[in-house]
């Protein structure tokens, strides 16, 4: 009997001991405990580094809390709301002149998860703007040594991303890497 | 000395029924929003003798109505997908369903072909933890877990579940013996309408080539369907977001025609189907609703009868009578849902949004 009762304990323990199988970051843990609509944990929601983007006085950083630059930024042309399967978050795009900003929900409201340039009316700090070269690119950037139509930066907790056909940017991305 | 063996069994047997106990308990039991991740066990309810399996991610589970193949053409069907289900996961879950049953078609939509890795272990968990122990599963584990997942978690879910008991709820109670069936024949129900107004500008890629790994898997389940004699059905569900890009419409397309499947692109066939973004949608264009669904079942199950082996089951006395116990309960969630619907303006209890949200 007692050798039962700690057998039992032991199960019990096991149960009961507080820590993690794996990071709440990744999503399950919020889900499935809980099974609510989980908030991305990034521990840095205030954050303001990496590359930033700006516009009409409007300093865009990745990963920052969206009320204040989505206010700032005024009236967007449209908003699309993209939620994911299982009630894991919203993604809001907010379309502006020139490019997108799109959201994802963090504990305190929407943060900034990436901007992206669509055409040449905007530019990244560096002057790099849909239409620049690879070199312009690298010039500005540095030396990325990756092949091919994809140039990549990475600063902090964010990416930096230009997108290139036949040598001439199509698309560039600001992105927060979210957990 | 028979004494400590007799009390050592026993100690051995309650430990086992306290660790299943506790494991059952610590599971989440998805009886409230999300639903998602029951689908995958909820399948057992519903194996054996289904002509049509469907596969694939939420675009699968939104976008058909088994009960309306049935009620219209007499097709027993059943969809065994799940949120973000890649794949691999794709090929498991055929392969364990064929345990059960050996259907005359299989619908997979190819929009996880994008997709080279797990979506997050959460998607994972809802694919994976439902399917009852087997090799089936475990493969199924290991082609799909993070860096952060063991495999034995997936064998005794109490190891990463055990901190759930601070975060236990009514429903792990009242369900511990028996869950609550929450799909009809796989299909997640929602009634409600968000219409498309908009969609987010169609970003360029820097390489549009589908993951090798999803293509390896798809040959896979190509072949298992061969061997089995299955008829594999490709399809790209009418959702209009995340946008499908032509470039992997035409790998899909290409990979159809090398090995005489048919594709069928719903995008593409909004006027045959009558799909209208502005009704059928719950979530501006990403899943259907309930109307979007019966509609696309209406279209594809004249297409399965017309164009496949599967028959019209309804003279079969048996299945008429099970299905007859489904589409009373198809009935009754819609019902519920509208009720809900005119009550507060939206789905409170089945994942709907305030409309000003």
């Amino acid at each position: 009997m007692k050798k039962l009762l700690i057998l039992a304990a032991a199960v019990l323990c096991l149960s009961a001991c507080g820590g993690e199988a794996v990071s709440a970051s990744t999503g399950p843990q919020a889900l499935t405990d809980s099974q609510t609509e989980p908030a991305p944990d990034t521990g840095q929601e205030n954050s303001t580094s990496g590359y930033v983007f700006e516009y009409n006085g409007v300093s865009i950083s990745m990963g920052a809390p969206a009320a204040d630059i989505i206010a700032a930024l005024g009236e967007p042309i449209s908003e699309f709301e993209a939620e994911s399967c299982a009630g894991q978050g919203v993604d809001i795009t907010y379309s502006y002149p020139g490019f997108e900003l799109v959201t994802y929900p963090g504990a305190d409201g929407e943060n900034v998860l990436s901007v992206s340039l669509l055409d040449d009316t905007v530019e990244t700090d560096k002057g790099i703007m849909i239409g620049s070269s690879g070199s312009e690119i690298e010039a500005a950037y540095g030396k990325n040594g990756a092949d091919g139509d994809l140039l990549e930066y990475s600063q902090e907790d964010m990416k930096l991303t230009f997108t290139l056909e036949n040598d001439e940017t199509v698309y560039i991305e600001y992105r927060y890497l979210v957990g | 000395m028979k004494k400590r063996i007799r009390t050592a069994l026993a100690c051995a047997l309650c430990f086992i029924a306290l660790f299943l106990a506790l494991s059952r308990l610590l599971m989440p039991k998805y009886a409230s929003f999300p639903f998602e991740g029951a689908l995958s066990g909820e399948y057992y309810e519903d194996a054996g003798g289904n002509d049509v399996l469907f596969f694939g991610d939420c675009e699968v589970f939104e976008s058909f109505s088994p009960v309306v193949l049935w009620r219209q053409y007499g097709i027993t069907s059943c969809i065994r997908g799940g949120p973000e289900q890649r794949l691999w996961q794709s090929y498991y879950l055929l392969e364990d369903a064929l345990k059960y049953e050996t259907p005359k078609v299989v619908v997979l939509n190819v929009l996880a072909l994008k997709d080279g890795e797990a979506a997050s272990e959460a998607y994972n968990r809802m694919n994976i933890d439902g399917m009852r122990l087997s090799l089936t599963k475990l493969r199924c584990a290991r082609a799909s877990m993070t860096e952060e997942e063991s495999l034995l978690s997936y064998i005794f879910p109490i190891f990463r579940y055990h901190s759930r008991w601070q975060s236990l709820t009514g429903d792990d109670f009242k369900y511990f013996f028996g869950s609550r069936q929450v799909s009809h024949n796989g299909y997640l129900m929602r009634v409600d309408t968000r219409p498309l107004e908009t969609l987010p500008a169609v970003k360029p890629l820097a390489d549009y080539t589908f993951s090798e790994k999803a293509l390896e898997y798809l040959d896979m389940l190509r072949e298992l369907c061969e061997e089995r004699g299955i008829r594999l059905v490709l399809i790209k569900a009418p959702s209009a977001y995340p946008h499908w890009y032509d470039e992997w419409d035409k790998q899909a397309s290409d990979y159809a025609a090398r090995h005489g499947l048919t594709y069928i692109n719903f995008l593409n066939l909004g006027n045959e189907t009558g799909i209208d973004m502005s009704t059928d949608t719950y979530d501006n264009g990403l899943h259907l609703n309930l109307s979007g669904a019966e509609k696309l079942s209406a279209w594809f199950g004249n297409w399965l009868i017309e164009e496949t082996s599967v028959s019209d089951g309804r003279d079969d006395a048996a299945l008429s009578a099970a299905w007859s116990g489904r589409a009373a309960f198809y009935d009754r969630m819609k019902q519920d849902q509208l009720a809900e619907l005119a009550e507060y303006g939206y789905l409170i209890n089945y994942g709907g949004r305030p409309p000003e949200e």
